[in-house]
């Protein structure tokens, strides 16, 4: 039985560096080196760099036409060296079998990379130790960028990720030229802070529910932030609008902000789009620190994955294709479901039992206090809306029903910086949620209101929008994974994507206010980088809905 | 947002009901509106008076209502997921009409190309009386049809799912809109498929059996991208069983 320790790239290197302080090379140097030998590959190997990226998502049998998008394609990379040889492509069968596989918004998520890394990790570790006398035990790093190190800034990129060259005097493959990081100037860090409003945080990590069917019990139904850890229940996912809080943020916050948009030419960096992605080599350290937050928040937080046979069987389970990584050159696959990657303490790789662990299992890295509890945040909504209760009193039923209550007319085109709308609220159905304010008792639970952007189209995979209703903030959130959404031919059929965002808070506090017969809510959505013309961001329309029990 | 678990149970038990009432009244075939009926004169050739004694025999119009009931059969179970969406995207009060809209104007697009379909029914019935001829021709334009890039294109559109507007009357408007063009992209992934039991002079019953499963087998897959690809699109029976083996391996443990 293989057993692998995962270390930070930062602490456990030096400081992010090639070299440690007794002149020895580091984990980092290692898999720069392999890097080097795999992107040495041409792309129709299938352990070659240019395979394994496309098998996350790639934009070359995929072309855009689009031409405000068209640097997108493979073949305008620069950072793609001609010896992928573009021009030569694997054969179909192994294209079908394993490219564009990534799963996003949907509960296969945080699996799907387990096994995406684990397969790379170990075609890494073999070009380390077969063909370049490395050490036999090494193990892919993870940059945690939200840890509140007091010897290094680990929010900012290892420098290892930024030297044009390496010790040896060759080419440095893990610096990449299209990255530009949050402000555009290719200044790579994650913006972390109390006072910035697209913040990357590890919130998610106290959320205790990892899918809908997870649930246990009525109390943590809808899961601490209106959404589950894991993501919402899907069939194969590449894209979709299922997205869970771990995947959210930090996942998508990260590659936005690493990927960012250049100032000189609004372009997104590769990290920045989920078909380019995987073409940087930070991304595999971002998603060992993504790994890591979910083995922590299994061991030491003590959350179980769901148990939902379709789950735990895979997409195959629903008639889609099944999740497989390609381990040799000839293409030999290991098949797996989430089941075989449940643990990182028996992963089922390839019909063996391969064990690894993490340094650091903190459950949290920068939030330090836990957010009250659904129980208790029901408790006090009871409260301030004037309810007598004691705890224990009220039962939450799993029964969910959404309704729309209020609709924006027409879609939208979101402006540069800020776009407000009104959205109409229709008369019968809102009063619907006012009185079941006004009459919640521990028998009558009060409404939960959302509010829905739906068919968001676009590019600008790498910005973020923050909302506001009625002059509140709500929510920020990335828009990875946009442009794909928004292709016809994509595995999301242009149907865009959903964002949903929990405003019962501001809906209670507009009826302590007495504001709540009103018949339309103001929103207003702000971008945090500006949008160029050509390169808008469309909402078909803003929904509020109210969920009644 | 998703319906709840109760709405969608109550929306594909009322969708799969309706269609097996319908599947039961093609099955006994009332007027012989599913089949095209022949004697002697038919059968014996193409002069004209065989061609009136045909149409006499198989009227236009209730054959066109057969191709409605046929379509609605087939093609009803299709339109769970959009009729969901339209569920949960529209005010309650409204949720039955823009569904209702959204159906009729996806039947009206299948309904036009059934005039020119059952028009190429009669008159291949007319030219080859009882002949597997024009249904194995069919068969392979299917075949050449499903494996290629401008069906795969149709499938793809058939996922885009637009958000409707909620109020007045461009929600009704727009309903009945999406439905045309649902419609359309349905027609042109599955004309081929939906012609083809039509002129079989037997057993077309069981061959528009299996072409529904194939047709609503193939709207479940994801869209890929357009090309010439050798793809069997069997996910229902895939579904079917992968549920099984899990329903069974339960049972073990």
């Amino acid at each position: 039985m293989s057993n692998y320790l995962r270390k930070n790239a930062w602490d456990a290197n030096n400081g992010g560096q090639f070299t440690d302080k007794s002149n020895e090379f580091t984990a980092l140097f290692w898999y720069a080196k392999a890097v080097q030998v795999m992107q040495s590959r041409p792309i129709e190997n299938p352990t070659s760099w240019w395979f394994y990226a496309a098998i996350h998502g790639e934009f070359l049998i995929n072309e855009i036409k689009d031409p405000n998008y068209k640097y997108l394609n493979w073949k305008n990379i620069s950072y793609i060296s001609p010896k992928a040889d573009l021009t030569a492509l694997p054969s179909s069968n192994l294209v079908d079998s394993f490219w564009d596989q990534c799963q996003h918004g949907t509960w296969f998520f945080p699996p799907w990379h387990r096994g995406y890394l684990v397969a790379l990790e170990n075609i890494l570790r073999d070009i380390i130790i077969n063909e370049l006398s490395g050490p036999n035990d090494w193990s892919l790093p993870y940059w945690n960028y939200l840890n509140q190190s007091t010897a290094y800034a680990e929010f900012k990129i290892p420098p290892a990720f930024t030297e044009s060259s390496l010790p040896d005097g060759t080419a440095n493959p893990l610096y990449v030229p299209e990255r530009y990081g949050p402000t555009g100037n290719s200044d790579i860090y994650v913006q972390v802070g109390p006072n910035i409003k697209t913040s990357a945080n590890d919130e998610c990590q106290w959320n205790e529910t990892y899918s809908a069917s997870a649930a246990n019990n009525a109390s943590n139904n809808s899961g601490l932030f209106g959404q589950f850890y894991g993501g919402g229940e899907t069939g194969f996912s590449h894209g979709g609008s299922e997205t869970g809080d771990l995947e959210m943020n930090p996942h998508n916050f990260v590659h936005g902000m690493v990927g960012g948009e250049s100032n000189s030419n609004n372009q997104n960096g590769l990290m920045g789009v989920p078909a380019t992605a995987a073409l940087d080599p930070i991304f595999y350290l971002h998603h060992a620190n993504i790994d890591r937050m979910w083995a922590a928040w299994n061991q030491t937080g003590k959350n179980n994955n769901t148990a939902n046979p379709n789950w735990l069987h895979g997409p195959t389970a629903q008639g889609d294709r099944r999740f497989e990584m390609p381990i040799d050159p000839s293409g030999t696959a290991w098949p797996f479901t989430p089941e075989d990657v449940n643990s990182t303490e028996h992963v089922n790789y390839n019909g063996q039992t391969y064990t690894y662990t993490y340094d650091d299992l903190s459950l949290t890295s920068y939030e330090t206090i836990p957010p009250t509890k659904l129980h208790e945040k029901m408790l006090e909504r009871f409260s301030k809306l004037g309810v007598r209760t004691v705890e224990k009193d009220f039962k939450m039923t799993k029964k969910r029903n959404p309704e729309l209550v209020g609709a924006s007319s027409g879609s939208l085109t979101l402006n540069s910086k800020a776009t407000k709308t009104q959205v109409k609220l229709q008369s019968s159905s809102w009063k619907s949620v006012s009185n079941s304010i006004m009459k919640a008792s521990v028998s009558k639970i009060p409404d939960e209101v959302y509010l829905q952007l739906e068919g968001v189209k676009g590019g600008s995979d790498s910005n973020f929008i923050s909302v506001y209703v009625n002059e509140k903030f709500v929510k920020s959130i990335s828009l990875f994974g946009l442009l794909a959404a928004s292709m016809t031919n994509a595995a999301h059929g242009n149907s865009g994507l959903n964002f949903k965002f929990n405003i019962t808070e501001i809906v209670d506090d507009l009826h302590l206010e007495n504001d709540l017969n009103m018949d339309s809510l103001n929103v207003e959505i702000k971008t945090k980088n500006p949008l160029v013309e050509g390169k808008e961001i469309t909402v078909d329309r803003i929904g509020i809905y109210r969920v009644g029990q | 947002m998703k319906p709840s678990n109760t709405s969608s149970w109550a929306i594909r038990i009322t969708i799969i009901s309706i269609s097996l009432f319908v599947w039961v009244l093609l099955l006994i075939n009332p007027g012989n509106i599913m089949t095209i009926e022949h004697c002697h004169v038919t059968v014996s050739g193409p002069p004209a008076n065989s061609l009136s004694m045909l149409l006499d025999m198989n009227p236009f119009i209730p054959q066109l209502f057969g191709w409605g009931l046929m379509v609605i059969a087939m093609m009803l179970p299709k339109l769970i997921p959009a009729i969901m969406s339209i569920y949960v995207h529209s005010f309650k009060r409204y949720r039955f009409l823009y569904a209702f809209l959204f159906v009729l104007g996806y039947l009206s697009i299948w309904m036009i190309a059934g005039v020119f379909m059952v028009a190429v029914i009669l008159g291949l019935n007319f030219l080859m009386p009882l002949s597997y001829i024009p249904a194995i021709g069919t068969f392979i334009i299917a075949i050449v049809w499903e494996f290629s890039p401008i069906k795969q294109r149709f499938l793809n559109l058939g996922h885009d799912h637009r958000i409707l507007p909620a109020f007045g009357w461009p929600a009704s408007r727009d309903s009945l809109l999406y439905g045309f063009r649902h419609g359309m992209w349905c027609v042109g992934s599955g004309w081929a498929l939906m012609l083809f039991p039509m002129l079989l002079p037997k057993m077309h019953n069981l061959a528009m059996i299996m072409v529904t499963f194939i047709m609503i087998s193939e709207h479940m897959e994801h869209p890929r991208f357009p090309k010439w690809r050798f793809h069997l699109r069997f996910k229902l029976l895939r579904i079917l069983i992968a549920q099984t083996k899990i329903k069974l391996k339960l049972q073990v443990n």
